[in-house]
């Protein structure tokens, strides 16, 4: 489990897949410093820990998902498409192992990712010591937002050809949706969990529509440790299914599956 | 050491094989057959990578798929090209050492014999997206050969391979089923087959239509009369001379007036006597060539006699 980990992560944080992630790690910083001016409220009104939370909410908690699918398609999509699949299933390794292995460096990468942006987000607000409490919490939500995400969009990926398209339009369709509804639906996102879990105070500062691309306009009623225990559930579950799925079902390279 | 019972395998409403029972075992054996005969399809059915729908197939007399056991005797050298091509041609032989249960060091060492081996070691180090058809194939028979399998299956190896290249790979070849390795290749070349190997398995339209020594199947089709085309300036005084030949059935001379296309029993015979002829009655001949002389002649022999 250990290799098919070690190497696919080496090449998920590689440079040339990483620019973009360090280039919206520099808008983070550069959204944070530059709040006041988005704001809707007067500069003098706003803390460390508004800044710190509107950007968090609106980049890293809502980019993460993104990440989330393109990454779950080097699980094993992206084996099929390039057709390198089949060198990884005629190794003497149990598939489930394989599977998991590369599941696991992805949720890696994803947080790696996720931790580059509240990295930058708490420099533009300001400084750690002002915002360090929800910074942990944040910290906790993402390690479990990415396996939650992680774990969905292996399955959709393993189940469908083509699964990018599915993947992103839950990250921005579903995702952007349920959260801002007031209904009992937010217990089927997980963002939703995400943001019960960093338990986030409400802020000055957020203008209506960034506050619904947040997805924060609806009433969170959920319990953070509740909704932490049930996307460690959640994510079990799924990678389960899904190991238990590629064991029984036949990966063969694009074109000669179709 | 493989044993293939009954095996069928459809995609959908498509047949890839279709009722193949063959047993293969040490040395190197061909697995023959033109595009789309089914090859590739037995190969995966071989390495685990599909199931049969009906029938069964056994390495080691276990079921393959998704069998690490059987896979740690079974090396695998796809027709595919495609590789990471961002690593080197060495990391990619180390990964697949690695995958393949061993520790860093022994992935090394390993890797490092394999590519000098298969004659890349002046090369291994560059990024495989610079390298040419031929030094893709060295890599992948490296990967398959890094962790010392049993058998090794071949896909159309010798794809893009120069004539040094060819005859170095089957120099490789002929090393490893001489150490007691079972070795299938396949491929849609009699020609590349012969060179190889004259055990072999015949497929045709996803069913087994021969198998054993390549030179017995020669031999069944010897029974029929060869076509022969001969290139010549004078091609009726060649036509002539020829047609008193006992074992020339019939000469036909091309509209062109430059080819004559004959039909001779017992070919070996033929090309003996061919030669002497031209050197004694001095006859202008340019080329000569046997249509038959490959693969759709064989199974047109076969299926239709």
């Amino acid at each position: 489990m250990i290799v098919p980990f070690q190497f696919l992560l080496r090449d998920a944080l590689r440079l040339r897949k990483m620019f973009v992630w360090i280039l919206l790690s520099i808008v983070s910083l550069s959204l944070a410093f530059f709040w006041q001016r988005l704001s809707s409220g007067s500069e003098s009104n706003i803390t460390a820990t508004d800044r710190y939370v509107n950007v968090a909410n609106l980049l890293v908690f809502r980019l993460l998902p993104l990440a989330s699918a393109i990454y779950s398609t080097m699980i094993l999509s992206q084996e099929v498409e390039q057709k390198t699949i089949v060198y990884l299933l005629t190794r003497p390794i149990e598939r489930w192992k394989l599977l998991i292995g590369r599941w696991g460096a992805t949720v890696a990468a994803v947080i790696i990712i996720s931790l580059m942006g509240m990295i930058a987000t708490v420099i533009g607000s300001g400084g750690f010591s002002a915002v360090q409490i929800a910074f942990w919490r944040d910290i906790l939500a993402i390690c479990l937002g990415a396996a939650a995400y992680g774990s969905l969009f292996l399955f959709v990926t393993l189940i469908f050809n083509r699964a990018l398209i599915i993947c992103v339009l839950f990250a921005f369709g579903w995702e952007s949706s349920v959260p801002n509804l007031a209904t009992g639906l937010q217990k089927l996102s997980i963002l939703a969990h995400m943001q019960a879990i960093a338990k986030h105070p409400d802020s000055e500062g957020g203008k209506k529509f960034l506050e619904g691309i947040s997805g924060v306009l609806g009433v969170n009623n959920l319990n953070g440790t509740s909704s932490g225990f049930a996307l460690l559930v959640f994510s079990v579950v799924m990678v389960g299914l899904s190991a238990y799925w590629f064991t029984t079902h036949e990966y063969i390279p694009r074109e000669d599956s179709e | 050491m493989i044993e293939i019972t009954n095996a069928s395998r459809w995609y959908g409403q498509i047949i890839g094989v279709n009722d193949v029972t063959c047993q293969i075992g040490p040395g190197i054996t061909a697995l023959l057959g033109m595009n789309g005969a089914g090859k590739s399809t037995l190969l995966r059915l071989i390495t685990g990578q599909l199931q049969p729908t009906t029938g069964s197939v056994r390495v080691f007399g276990q079921q393959p798929f998704g069998n690490p056991e059987v896979f740690k005797h079974l090396g695998y050298c796809p027709e595919i090209d495609n590789f990471y091509e961002y690593m080197s041609g060495r990391e990619f032989v180390r990964y697949m050492a690695r995958l393949s249960g061993m520790s860093a060091s022994e992935a090394k060492s390993k890797t490092n014999e394999m590519i000098q081996m298969v004659g890349m070691n002046d090369r291994a180090d560059r990024k495989i997206k610079g390298y040419s058809k031929g030094m893709r194939q060295r890599i992948k028979l490296a990967q398959a050969m890094v962790h010392d399998p049993d058998i090794i299956l071949l896909d159309e190896p010798l794809n893009g391979l120069d004539p040094v290249g060819r005859h170095e790979f089957l120099g490789v070849l002929g090393h490893l089923a001489s150490i007691g390795k079972t070795i299938l290749v396949s491929s849609h070349i009699l020609y590349e087959v012969e060179q190889m190997t004259h055990s072999i398995l015949l497929l045709h339209r996803g069913r087994l239509l021969a198998t054993g020594d390549l030179g017995v199947i020669r031999d069944l089709i010897d029974k029929y009369p060869h076509k022969v085309r001969i290139e010549t300036t004078e091609p009726r005084k060649v036509a002539a001379k020829l047609t008193e030949m006992a074992n020339v059935v019939s000469a036909k001379i091309d509209e062109r007036n430059l080819e004559i296309e004959l039909e001779v029993r017992d070919p070996n015979v033929f090309y003996a006597s061919l030669s002497t002829l031209v050197l004694q009655d001095q006859m202008s001949i340019l080329s000569f060539s046997s249509p038959d002389n490959n693969l759709e002649s064989v199974f047109q022999y076969l299926v239709e006699g």
